[in-house]
This record gives structure tokens, sequence and C-alpha cells, in this order.
């Protein structure tokens, strides 16, 4: 099977920017840069609270082989902060930063870099007060395929979650690890036509949501069942 | 980046600096050991090691100069930036204090600004003698301090002196900041003998012990105010040096005129030189020829319950060490927070209580005010998050801070060896006050400063306290800053659009971004 080579193989004059790039953020150290498999980069970022304290968290970004049109994911390097699902810190130290589905950062953009480490240190700032505090400053999705609902909901694709987890259990069916929808059924937006000529794209970040947390759930009861 | 830093302040203490230096400081001092003696026939307070305290039964003598505040602001004395009360002030030094050691066989402790503190602790074991000595002694500075200054300076305005002594047990070392010899006290007779002169102008005012150990002569001249005794000087009409001479003692006011009129003739004016500091100074560079005009920010800082810590061992050798360590302790951290930290001027250890100056050539008043406000919230975190968290042997101790800002004249008085330093203003002398007015954990500013202060974070720490006219924050230290910072910036978030990074390395969050700022991207996050 042929596979895409990852962006900076394809290109070092992007890859030499990139780099060029990570040095300009003023609160980012850029400590090294690894192009081996893929660009992978650790560096410090520092921030000053106004009450003088001074705070340094090492983060490492691993860039996807599609990047830019897909964002960096951005890790806990030092293993600082611990994994908590409302401290927004994955199991493997990865930091969520943002629901993809969402869209928050600018996809195929020179900015994507500095949104993405700019997020990370805000990030990094409302961790620190949650982990004060044991409140997530300011707003933060809902955990699971809750978050998803809600973000469909916003945009006016479904009108409530029940509606929508009732759809799911009359037309999605579940091959394997992939959650499979009746596109011939009628759509849970309520307009009366078939899935697959009304919201078929707009839904299928949901049904790829739900395939990963099947996933997920598959993996942890592995996990439990070794254990 | 331009600079949109306005409104935000940064405070530079670090906690873990702080705890560092104050382990290695209390491992070496353990390894030195302090000694506490009493103080025998055969001892005195000269060379008096760092690592010696001595425990000494006397009787401790304040001389101050009440009106300095309006000598601040007479037009004579103004004039040519203070050259003139620069050098009065070289000249009262050198008399009391010949006063103090030739004539009486004491010793200068200090000189405070324009407060003179001395102790007689001879003939040992005599408190009768002392006593005697004592007044006599304030008799003499009083007289040194009116006529002879009159007959000197017959264009000065006349200056008011008050003179304080109490007799009791204190605690003498040699730990000072500079190289030159710098006695500190610390006990209930050395802070009552500083208390009492207040409103006692034109006085000499004893405590109970002194009175009780004069004899009937010279307990007549006394009168009974509060629980101390008053003898108003300018009112009576006593003959004080024929009281002085009663004692067998070699001084006459003429003698002291002398010795002045010489030392004035030796100090022209010419001679003396005081600049406005355009540059951070040594302290030390200069002397009774060279002095500087500084607008700089006054602070003093009080360890809060230390003289009743020491009173309450009640002469226990090994707890009074322990004490002295942590003293030793207490002034090594708040010397080096304002040195180290915040390349401030720390002018003077006065017993349990430091004096410091901080200003940075330049900068405009506000700015030297919010430093200066950070150095104190500094010296407050240092205390209560390090001092007391790790060192706190004998229970923990808070300190108390008062703070102004205005022109100060600094400079050094004395000869090599034995030189005092000396920074007197209005801010000074409202400093001193405020911080008498607040108790442990408190911190004290005037107006001026509150008003200087542009981040709204460090004034809502503060409420005006109506009584003394000036703001007081209770507790404040940069971890108590952050927890406060953490409820604010959580708000913030709460209902913000925008973030920003700003120059100083700071995170602003708020409903808009401000003007030139680099923005920071806020993000939703998610777990699954």
């Amino acid at each position: 099977m042929r596979t895409v080579p990852h962006w900076h193989r394809l290109s070092p004059a992007r890859c030499a920017s990139e780099r060029e790039r990570l040095t300009t953020a003023p609160y980012f150290t850029l400590e090294r840069v690894t192009t081996e498999d893929r660009f992978t980069t650790i560096g410090t970022l520092h921030f000053t609270r106004r009450c003088g304290k001074e705070y340094r968290f090492r983060i490492r970004l691993e860039y996807p082989r599609h990047y830019p049109k897909t964002p960096p994911t951005v890790f806990d390097h030092d293993h600082v902060f611990t994994p908590t699902l409302d401290g927004h810190l994955f199991s493997t130290y990865e930091i969520c930063l943002t629901l993809p589905e969402r869209a928050e950062f600018t996809q195929i953009s020179e900015h994507l870099t500095h949104e993405v480490l700019s997020a990370t240190l805000v990030w990094c700032h409302k961790r620190l007060i949650f982990d004060r505090t044991g409140k997530w400053p300011g707003l933060a999705e809902k955990h699971g395929i809750d978050a998803v609902m809600d973000l469909l909901i916003e945009r006016h694709i479904i009108t409530d979650a029940t509606t929508m987890s009732n759809w799911l259990h009359q037309h999605a069916r579940i091959n394997g690890r992939l959650v499979t929808p009746d596109i011939y059924a009628t759509c849970p937006c309520g307009s009366g036509k078939r899935l697959k000529f009304c919201h078929r794209d707009d839904l299928q970040p949901l049904f790829k949501r739900l395939t990963q947390v099947l996933d997920l759930k598959q993996k942890r009861n592995e996990l439990h069942g070794r254990g | 980046m331009g600079d949109f830093l306005q409104g935000v302040t940064v405070v530079s203490w670090n906690e873990q600096r702080s705890t560092d230096r104050l382990r290695a400081e209390a491992e070496r001092i353990t390894t030195t050991g302090i000694t506490v003696t009493q103080l025998t026939r055969e001892m005195d307070l000269h060379n008096l090691s760092t690592t010696d305290a001595r425990l000494v039964s006397g009787v401790h003598l304040y001389a101050d100069i009440t009106n300095l505040d309006e000598l601040l602001e007479d037009e004579t004395l103004r004039r040519e930036n203070h050259k003139r009360l620069y050098r009065l002030l070289h000249l009262t030094r050198r008399e009391l204090r010949h006063i103090m050691e030739s004539a009486f066989g004491g010793d200068k402790i200090q000189i405070q600004g324009a407060k003179f503190h001395g102790l007689l602790f001879r003939p040992y074991n005599d408190p009768e003698a002392m006593a005697a000595d004592a007044i006599r002694v304030g008799m003499a500075m009083y007289s040194v301090l009116t006529d002879a200054v009159s007959t000197i300076f017959p264009k000065y305005p006349s200056l008011v002196p008050a003179i304080g002594i109490d007799y009791g047990e204190c605690l003498v070392a040699n730990i000072g900041v500079r190289g030159d010899r710098e006695l500190i006290s610390v006990g209930n007779a050395a802070n009552n003998a500083a208390k009492i002169l207040v409103g006692g102008s034109d006085s000499i005012t004893i405590g109970k012990a002194v009175y009780d150990a004069l004899d009937e002569d010279d307990q007549s001249l006394f009168a009974v105010e509060g629980s101390n005794y008053r003898f108003n000087c300018a009112t009576s009409e006593e003959d004080l040096e024929a009281i002085v001479r009663e004692v067998d003692v070699a001084w006459t006011i003429q003698s002291s005129i002398n010795r002045m009129q010489d030392e004035k003739d030796a100090l022209p004016l010419d001679a003396i030189t005081i600049e406005e500091a355009r540059e951070l100074f040594d302290i030390t560079s200069l002397g009774k020829t060279r002095a500087k005009i500084v607008p700089a920010a006054s602070i003093f800082v009080d360890i809060d319950g230390y003289t009743s810590l020491v009173e309450s061992l009640d002469g226990d050798q090994d707890q009074l060490a322990e004490a002295v360590k942590v003293l030793h302790l207490f002034r090594y951290e708040l010397q080096r927070v304002a040195e180290c930290d915040h390349h401030a001027l720390a002018v003077q250890h006065q017993g349990d209580r430091l004096q410091v100056l901080f200003d940075t050539p330049g900068d405009d008043d506000d700015a030297v005010m919010q430093e200066a406000l950070d150095l104190c919230i500094a010296f407050n975190s240092s205390v209560e998050d390090v001092l007391n968290k790790h060192h706190a042997v004998l229970g923990p101790l808070h300190v108390a801070i008062g703070c102004d800002f205005g022109d100060a004249l600094v400079g050094m008085l004395g000869v090599a060896g034995d030189r005092d330093p000396v920074v007197i203003g209005h801010a000074t002398l409202d400093a001193e006050q405020l911080q008498l007015q607040m108790s442990g954990n408190h911190l004290g500013i005037t107006t001026a400063v509150y008003d200087a202060q542009s981040d709204e974070l460090i004034t809502e720490q503060f409420t005006h306290n109506t009584s003394i006219d000036c703001y007081e924050a209770t507790g404040l230290t940069v971890n108590s800053l952050e927890a406060a910072e953490d409820q604010k910036d959580a708000k913030a978030y709460g209902t913000a659009a925008a973030a920003s990074y700003t120059t100083k390395g700071t995170i602003v969050v708020g409903t808009r971004a401000p003007a030139i700022t680099l923005p920071l991207k806020i993000t939703r996050p998610y777990c699954a």
C-alpha cells in the first residue's frame, strides 16, 4: 500500500520555514526539532503571573502527516500535570486543546503553529488555575460524545441529544469498530428528507467520533481484562 | 511589540530562591554556633564577634530631634540641598557620642536618622549609679542640642529634643549590614526608651525602673507622666550643667561648644557636596562631605513580637541563642530580598527592624512606588511563606511594614570604622510612623503610594484606614496575591473573548484585548 509521505519530506523549504516560525513566538523557547520519522519539536512555554511567579512548561509538538491540514498534537513532555478528564489531559499526556470538529484552528495557514502554541500557553495558564481551584476556568467541551452532540445542536443540525440518541439506536449499526448509519433513513434534523440527501456530511464527525469512543471503550476493556 | 503593559505589575520574589538561601544560611550558622553570655565586669561591647551576643543589664538612652519635620522645611536649612542640616546632624552626632562614650563611659549603640541610641552599663551591676549617670547624660545632651546649637548657629531654628531613658536587660549583638561596627540591642528597655520619648518634647522621660533607682534629690526633678516620669528641661529653672557636674564628670557646656565650633570650622559648607542621585550609588562611598538627595521610597520592616519573645525566654541562654539565630535569619533574608532581589538599599538594621530605601534613577515616580510595593510584598512573603514555614523554631513571627515616597537626604556620618548611615526626609518619618502603627503581617502605605499603583489586582488588596489615613493590607504575600489572581483570571476567562501576552511575559485576560498586544488563542478544551 502506498502511503503519502510526511509533509516535511515533500517540501524542505516548508520544513525550514516551520523551524523558523517556531523561534518567533516570544513565549516559546525552541529546544530541538527532530525530523527522522515525523516532524517533532520540543520546547518550553513560559509566562509570568502578575504576582511575580514564573512558570515554565516543556511541551512536545508532534506534527501529523497532513500538516497543515491537521494541527500538531501537543504533549506535556515532562509529565508535570496529572492526566484527568476535567483537567483536559489524556493519559498519554496529550493536551486536549480543542474538539477537532469545532475547527477552532485555522487550517492550511502559516499561522497554525502560532495558534497551537498560543492555545497551549492559555491551556497551561488555565490548568494552573484548575489545579488550585478545582474548576476549569472558562468554556470547555463536555466529555466524550456529548461534546459533538452539543456542537451539532449549536449548529442547528439536530434539535436535542435524546432525539439523536434514539435515532442512532434505530438507524445505526456497528460493524466491528465502525459506526455506520442507514443513509436512507429519515434525517434526524426533522426535515423529512433521507439522511443521504440532507445532513449526511454534517453528521459524519459524530459517526467518526462514535467510532473513536467505541474504540477507546474496547481498548479500556481489553486493558481491564488483562489487569 | 510596544509597551503594552499598562496597568500590569510583576513582582519579583521567588519562593525557591528564598528557601534555598535560608536553608544554606541556617546550616552555616548552626555549624558556626551562636553563643549568648551575660556581660561581666571585665567584658565590654567592643570587638564583639558576629557569633557572640551579650545579655547586658544597663540603661538605654534615646535622644531625638522631634522637630526634624520643621527643620526639613526651614528656608535656611533647605538651601543648597540641606547642606546646613546635614552638617548640623554631623556635629550633633559627634558631640552626643562624645558625651556618651568619653564623658560617661557608655557606648553608642546606633544613630538612626536624627535619633541617638546609647547604652550605659557601668558601673557593673550598680543600677543606682547608672540611673544617676543616665539622667545626667540626658541633661548634657539636651543642653548640647539646644544651648550649644543656638550659640554656634544663632540663625538656625531651635532644635526641640526629646530624651527617653529606661533600665533593663537587653540582648546586644554585632550583626550589622556593613563592615563598620554596628551594634544592635533587643529588649524591652531599649524599646521602651524609644517609645516613652514620644510626646516628651523638651523633656527627659524615664521609665519606672530608672526612677526607682534614683536618689530623692534626682527623683524630685521628675513628675509622673502616665506610667513614666518626666522632667521638662525647658520650663525648669534648674541649672542643668550644675546637676550634670554633681557626678564626677569632665563635661561643661562650654567644652561642647568649643568642640562643635572646632568641628564646624574644620567642615566648611563649601567642603560638602550634596547632589541629586542620577544613578544607583553605594552608600558607603558617602561621608560627612558627600551626600545625595534622592526621590525614593522609604520602607521600614519591623519584626513584630520579637522583643516579647526575647523577654519571655527569661534569660535562658540556650533559648536566647536560638532567638539570636532566628533574628539573624530574619535580618539575613530581609536584607537579601532588599539588596539582591530588588537592588534596594538596606540602610540600617535597627534592632529587630530594617530600614530600606528603594530608588531606580531614571524611572518615573509611579514606577518606583510600584516596585517599592513589590518589595514590601516580597518581605512579607519571605517571612510568612519561608521563614515561618521552615525556621520558626520559637514559633511564628510576623513583620509590620510601612512605606512612603519622597525626597530623602542620604549620607554616612562618622569616621572610618564607626560610621552610621543617615536617611532623612518627610517620607522616612512618615514610613516609620506607619510601620509603628501596623501590627504583624500588616502592610501600611500612604495615599501617594496607593495612588501610584496601576494594577487593580494590587489595589484591591488594600483597605483605607481612616483613623491614620493610610491604606492597609493584611497577609499580603506573593502566594496570597496569586490566589487572588487565580480568582480574577478564572472570572475573566468565564466572560472573556480575548487573552494576550505582554512584554513582561504575563497573560492578560479581558473582554477585549488591550491595544498593541500579542493576541493568544483561546480554545475550548475537550477530553474523551
